[in-house]
């Protein structure tokens, strides 16, 4: 939950025409209102209390970059006001900006360090800012699994008690306006999104090193242990999911490859040729020539298989001879 | 902080982590004059290691800021990304069921977490000042630097050598391979244990974007692990892809891995060809004295031997040799025997000259040392310069006698 600041200046201050384009907000009119600031800043250009009224309307409006051009005027021509800056960060934050949100949260507490406001959005930027940073922290070599932090951190925003709470003590509350603008997640958060990369391609995307790589370690070891005739790690390769062509069902299919490593004298397997696509953020393709020769058979088949990322490492979850 | 909330890392802590850094010379730039570094500016590990001080001295405030800043600097930090989440969630005031921390069985933080304690654990655990790792009895001063990977560790030490004198000049955070070290055979994904030389340099443009800025190929398997019948090629020294800083402390199928900007650093330092590189299981550090009666003991040694064969002494020369002692293509010492009393017999003179020696106690091995030197031979019929590696091994009796012999031309 983000808070907007109501009023920048005691409410003292407003002049007569700002506090009635305060009261046309509160009763929702805000074309009246954003109006009768118009005309009034035309005249008082300067006056800091009209301006900040006119960044509320706009942001009511859904006029955001408006708004924010509005806030960040404030912030240059007011520094010491820390409402404007407050705002600018709500913003800031909406649009997932998160960093500039906290670098201007923390403008606002270095001249008020005890503004109530800003501290409580400030923390609500920093949980944000964490989940962003333990998104990054476990960004994976191979896909993205750090999918549900991005998750929560979309709920955190999202579950608080919505919509702006004005955070001056005086001056004319706004109106809450569409709790939607602050409660339906910003679309993937900015720092996230920088760093994470999409976690669902839709098809099968060309190849990438780091897929290609993984490939070729996990399929070079399965070769190496068919070589060695060493039918634990080679079936060892293979993803609890997988089902073996033909119906034979796992277990028979077990048996089978079992007897067929142990029945020749040598085996050697090489793989020639090796393509790797990736099918989504948990799926390889791959695309080889087997060649398989032992003391009885040589033969060379085009082999397709689909690695599955198991517990962080690469499985056999298809197998199928072309 | 609250309470308990890094019970594993505290339990670690150690008091004045930056007067322990400038204690050990590498926090700070290292030398003065002498020095050919350059001075460099804060590394990525002093600033983790900053705001872990300033963790534990609970300025967590402090610690955001460097945290901040590295993360900004090196966003594929991932260490510093969950430190940094962990203080901004900290910060931030809220309950924080999002931390990973809560989930330290999986794989990934568990990764995380074991590089994090090998990176802390340098802070206490690294050498002590004025100690010198004893793998290194003598180093030519041919050699400007070598390099020296405690394994275990997943440190890698940069020693320098001025004039025969070393000094630790440099030290990183290194990534191992999957299953450890003692490498045996090819897959059996382990780091070779031993004494090793930069064979050459791959850039990394022209490398897959795995090896990162670049990659140093080692000589494994070398003499030594020919004679165990060991297996394996393409042990490597290489940076790691733009995706990531480092990778975890045992991620690799064999090779050391680096950061890239450590791994570009070594490019001012290595000489392809030349650089040796100690891969050790159990690196220890000693005072130079320490070493000083075993390096001048085998320097003796190799001494008498060279003055035994240049005088054409042959039975003393050849009682050198081990009673197992074996050639590279295969002759036994009796082989060996008659074969060098042959060649000698025919000969007026021999003059053998030895320099560019370097003396290493050998790692992974009780009581055996390689000797390397470049050996120049001349005789009435014959002249030649090779590269000799010697291995030596104290036998029951105390005495020193060389077990193994290789030349490469040079």
């Amino acid at each position: 939950m983000l808070l907007f600041a109501g009023a920048a200046v005691p409410a003292l201050a407003a002049a007569p025409a700002v506090k009635e384009a305060q009261a046309l907000l509160a009763q929702g009119d805000y074309n009246g209102a954003l109006d009768r600031l118009d005309r009034y800043l035309s005249s008082t250009p300067q006056d800091a209390e009209a301006r900040f009224s006119r960044g509320l309307v706009l942001v009511k409006l859904n006029r955001t970059d408006e708004a924010v051009k509005a806030f960040a005027d404030l912030t240059r021509d007011y520094p010491q006001l820390p409402e404007p800056y407050n705002n600018l960060a709500v913003l800031y934050a909406q649009k997932g900006d998160y960093e500039k949100a906290r670098d201007a949260l923390e403008a606002a507490l270095a001249t008020h360090p005890a503004y109530a406001t800003a501290h409580e959005n400030l923390g609500d930027i920093y949980s944000a800012l964490a989940g962003a940073a333990y998104n990054r922290a476990l960004q994976l070599d191979q896909g993205n699994q750090a999918v549900r932090y991005k998750l929560s951190l979309i709920n955190q925003l999202g579950n608080g008690p919505g919509g702006y709470v004005p955070a001056g003590t005086t001056g004319v509350p706004a109106a809450p306006p569409k709790t939607e603008s602050i409660g339906t997640p910003p679309a993937p958060a900015a720092p996230a999104a920088a760093s994470a990369p999409a976690p669902e391609p839709a098809a099968a995307t060309p190849e990438s090193d780091a897929d290609a790589q993984a490939a070729s370690d996990v399929l070079s070891a399965w070769a190496k242990a068919w070589s060695n005739k060493d039918a634990d790690g080679y079936l060892a390769f293979y993803a609890e999911e997988f089902k073996p062509e033909g119906g034979d069902g796992r277990a028979g299919w077990e048996a089978q490859r079992r007897e067929r490593l142990a029945k020749p004298s040598h085996i050697s397997v090489r793989l020639l040729a090796m393509h790797t696509s990736r099918i989504d953020a948990h799926r390889l393709r791959v695309d080889f020539i087997q060649d398989y020769s032992s003391d009885t058979v040589n033969d060379r088949a085009k082999k397709t298989v689909e690695l599955t990322d198991s517990d962080g490492s690469w499985k056999i979850a298809r197998e199928t001879a072309r | 902080m609250q309470a308990g909330r890094y019970p594993a890392w505290r339990s670690r802590a150690q008091a004045g982590m930056r007067c322990a850094l400038a204690a050990l010379g590498l926090a700070m730039p290292l030398l003065g004059a002498a020095n050919e570094l350059p001075a460099g500016t804060a590394k990525p590990e002093d600033q983790l290691l900053e705001a872990i001080d300033a963790l534990r001295d609970g300025d967590s405030a402090a610690a955001m800021r460097e945290l901040r800043a590295l993360v900004e600097s090196e966003p594929n930090f991932r260490l510093a990304q969950l430190l940094y989440g962990e203080v901004l969630a900290e910060r931030s005031g809220a309950p924080n069921p999002a931390s990973p921390l809560m989930d330290d069985q999986d794989p990934h933080v568990r990764e995380l977490l074991d590089e994090f304690h090998a990176r802390v654990a340098e802070i206490s655990g690294g050498p002590p000042p004025g100690t010198l790792p004893s793998a290194i009895l003598h180093l030519s001063p041919g050699h400007k630097y070598a390099i020296v990977a405690d394994l275990p560790r997943s440190r890698v030490y940069v020693m320098q050598n001025t004039g025969g004198q070393l000094l630790p000049v440099r030290d990183y955070y290194a990534s191992i391979a999957r299953n450890g070290f003692g490498k045996q055979n090819s897959g059996d994904l382990r780091t070779p244990v031993g004494i090793y030389r930069v064979t050459g340099f791959t850039p990394g443009i022209n490398l897959p974007p795995f090896y990162g800025a670049g990659a140093y190929p080692l000589n494994y398997p070398n003499a030594w692990d020919r004679v165990h019948g060991r297996t394996g090629s393409g042990i490597w020294l290489h940076g790691v892809p733009s995706t990531t800083y480092v990778r975890p402390p045992r991620a690799s199928e064999g090779c050391v891995v680096l950061s890239n900007a450590d791994l570009t650093e070594l490019k001012t330092l290595i000489v392809p060809g030349m650089t040796p590189v100690v891969l050790s299981d159990k690196l220890s550090w000693l005072p130079p004295d320490a070493m000083a009666k075993q390096r001048d003991e085998l320097m003796k040694r190799i001494e008498t031997w060279r003055r035994k064969w240049s005088s054409l002494d042959t039975e003393a020369y050849l009682s050198f040799y081990g009673n197992d002692f074996h050639t590279d293509d295969g002759m036994n010492k009796t082989d060996f025997a008659i074969y060098k009393r042959r060649v000698n017999q025919g000969k007026h003179h021999v003059q053998v000259q030895l320099h560019d020696l370097d003396v290493f106690s050998y790692p992974g091995e009780q009581n055996l040392v390689l000797a390397e030197f470049t050996q120049e031979y001349r005789s009435d019929n014959y002249t030649t310069s090779t590269r000799k590696e010697q291995y030596w091994r104290r036998e029951a009796d105390g005495v020193w006698k060389i077990v193994r012999e290789e030349n490469r031309t040079l």
